[in-house]
């Protein structure tokens, strides 16, 4: 097997191990926008695949995940303004007041958290991520995140209430 | 069960099979470009060159020395393989003129490569030496080839030649293309060009950005350029004052987290940058009033040779001090005369504020401060070593800033560095 062919085996490896998350964060970070999560997500590859072309490396499982994770925060971070510019109904305003289920309830007022917040709360609850871990991943002290954390919570409470309660 | 409901509602969220698809499609575009690319890259590593920053000169018959001793042993769509006689790498391992660093193309025209530090360029035979006094209008005239914007064509580098033409006008545009170009790769780099009336020379300035790091590599004398890296801010400035030319490109990552892995511009930033500097490229005498209002919308707080401005992100700074743990600014002042700038960074931890000094000679100090004083629109740290720092002030709180970030493009985020 040539190089080249070993490094596209790679890349097909490390998308089939992460697609989801890159794809589930990326939606969390553009607030429930299938589009833009879509678009993110295409970046977010697009973006490992020249680095595995360019001889890059992981250590690590873990190393690879975050290494996405913090792509995919970044690469969001031009859509989302992008889709802020051209003034685009904001995504939470694609959600009905009265979609059924408590399921579909909580997802809605997740994604209708400011983005700080709502980051943070999908690496919290949904990846697992620790405090010091989403610090060191998206850049944040910890106590940032953690007070972005509580804040996050304290909204969700107001809306909801209960999901603090699920540290 | 809030936790499980939301994860619960989340796994029913899946990427579109056509979404999938295009993805893998797309990777596998990238990946026949880029093995491409590899490939050389490696096999011109094996000599100590190293694939990844250009310059944009080079001789042609240097070019000529070295096309005759490459070899291309294999080009398909998987994999292209080149070997350097000994020959040639004897002819750039010269000690006086090592070719350390550089670029290669290929394209329809056949391979070349460009040396990074076009300074030490010179052929064995020595009928054509580059050097500083070397001109664009010398490369043209010996028929060294100059590249211009080809990025298409160029295995997804990105080499465009921005020179301040005779007229006096760099071209911008092609700036403005270096930008994009960041937004949808992961490397660009850039050379401007600075010809110099009084001295008759060329200056270049060398920016190169791949998805880690911006460095500038050559210098020249009369051109102010400092690259800010500390907190995970990439701030370039470019100053030829004495060819009343200035420009100020910031780079920054839009949260200024940690170094950026990748790093964007910031839209609204740059929308207002391009057109300072279409104001200052058409303005010609008034350029000296665009180029304090370039410094003044987009730096702050900012001190230019002694004048204060009032800064909204400082305002916003102080009002983050009094919510949260730990919040830093940064600010930069400019001395136009002597050609010098100094950038702090301002830190407030638990109680207390620190203040570290960095100038453009690299000096460094870090000062811890008793407090502030804000006086209109000015605020005044005091140092515990007696020093007082002063910079511009405006009352912010977040919403505001929010809006004037969304509004007008500035830094939101300055002061959002943990």
């Amino acid at each position: 097997m040539s190089d080249c062919d070993m490094q596209t085996a790679e890349i097909e490896r490390i998308y089939n191990a992460n697609y989801l998350m890159v794809y589930r964060l990326a939606l969390a970070r553009c607030g429930g926008n299938a589009q833009n999560a879509g678009d993110i997500f295409g970046e977010v590859f697009l973006v490992l695949a020249r680095y595995i072309r360019r001889g890059g490396t992981f250590n690590s499982s873990e190393h690879e995940k975050a290494w996405l994770i913090r792509t995919t925060i970044n690469c969001s971070r031009l859509i989302v303004r992008t889709y802020a510019e051209k003034n685009l109904p904001d995504a939470q305003t694609m959600f009905t007041t009265d979609n059924a289920t408590e399921e579909s309830d909580v997802y809605e007022r997740v994604m209708a958290l400011p983005e700080k917040y709502r980051v943070v709360i999908h690496l919290h609850y949904y990846e697992g991520y620790s405090i010091k871990e989403i610090a060191r991943l998206l850049g944040r002290g910890e106590n940032t995140v953690k007070s972005q954390l509580m804040r996050g919570r304290e909204r969700l409470k107001t809306d909801l209430g209960g999901i603090h309660n699920e540290n | 069960m809030k936790t499980e409901l939301y994860k619960s509602a989340m796994d029913k969220h899946n990427p579109s099979d056509e979404l999938k698809n295009a993805t893998l499609e797309r990777i596998k575009s990238v990946s026949l470009q880029k093995s491409y690319f590899t490939a050389m890259k490696y096999a011109v590593g094996a000599v100590g060159l190293i694939a990844a920053c250009a310059a944009m000169v080079f001789g042609a018959t240097m070019l000529n020395n070295v096309m005759s001793g490459l070899n291309v042993q294999t080009q398909t769509e998987e994999s292209l393989v080149i070997t350097l006689s000994d020959s040639v790498k004897n002819d750039i391992s010269d000690e006086e003129n090592t070719l350390t660093e550089g670029k290669i193309f290929a394209d329809e025209n056949g391979i070349s490569i460009v040396p990074r530090d076009y300074k030490k360029l010179t052929t064995t035979d020595g009928k054509m030496v580059l050097n500083e006094k070397t001109t664009i209008e010398d490369c043209i005239a010996a028929g060294i080839p100059v590249y211009l914007d080809d990025s298409e064509s160029r295995l997804g580098f990105y080499n465009p030649l921005y020179y301040k033409q005779l007229n006096g006008c760099i071209n911008f545009e092609r700036v403005y293309n270096f930008f994009d170009e960041l937004k949808s790769r992961d490397f660009a780099d850039i050379v401007i060009c600075f010809p110099n009336e009084s001295s008759g020379y060329t200056e270049y300035v060398y920016i190169s950005c791949d998805n880690s790091f911006i460095s500038n590599q050559y210098i020249p004398d009369n051109v102010f350029v400092s690259v800010y890296t500390y907190s995970d801010t990439g701030c370039l400035s470019i100053a030829n004052y004495k060819n009343t030319s200035f420009l100020r490109i910031l780079t920054y990552d839009y949260y200024l987290t940690t170094l950026p892995s990748y790093s964007y511009i910031d839209n609204y930033s740059f929308a207002e940058i391009k057109s300072s500097l279409r104001r200052i490229l058409t303005s010609g005498a008034d350029a000296e009033t665009t180029r304090v209002n370039v410094i003044g919308d987009y730096i702050a707080p900012l001190k230019l040779d002694g004048e204060y401005y009032k800064s909204y992100i400082m305002g916003y700074f102080i009002e983050r001090c009094k919510q949260e743990e730990y919040a830093t600014c940064q600010a930069y002042e400019f001395d136009l005369e002597a050609i010098s700038a100094a950038a702090y960074v301002i830190e407030y931890r638990n109680g207390s504020f620190f203040i570290s000094r960095y100038d453009s000679s690299d000096k460094f100090t870090a000062t811890e401060c008793s407090g502030y004083t804000i006086d209109g629109d000015k605020i005044s740290f005091t140092g515990n070593n007696g020093e007082l720092y002063e910079f511009g002030y405006e009352y912010c709180n977040e919403e505001a800033f929010a809006q004037s970030a969304y509004d007008k493009g500035r830094a939101y985020q300055s002061t959002d560095k943990y």
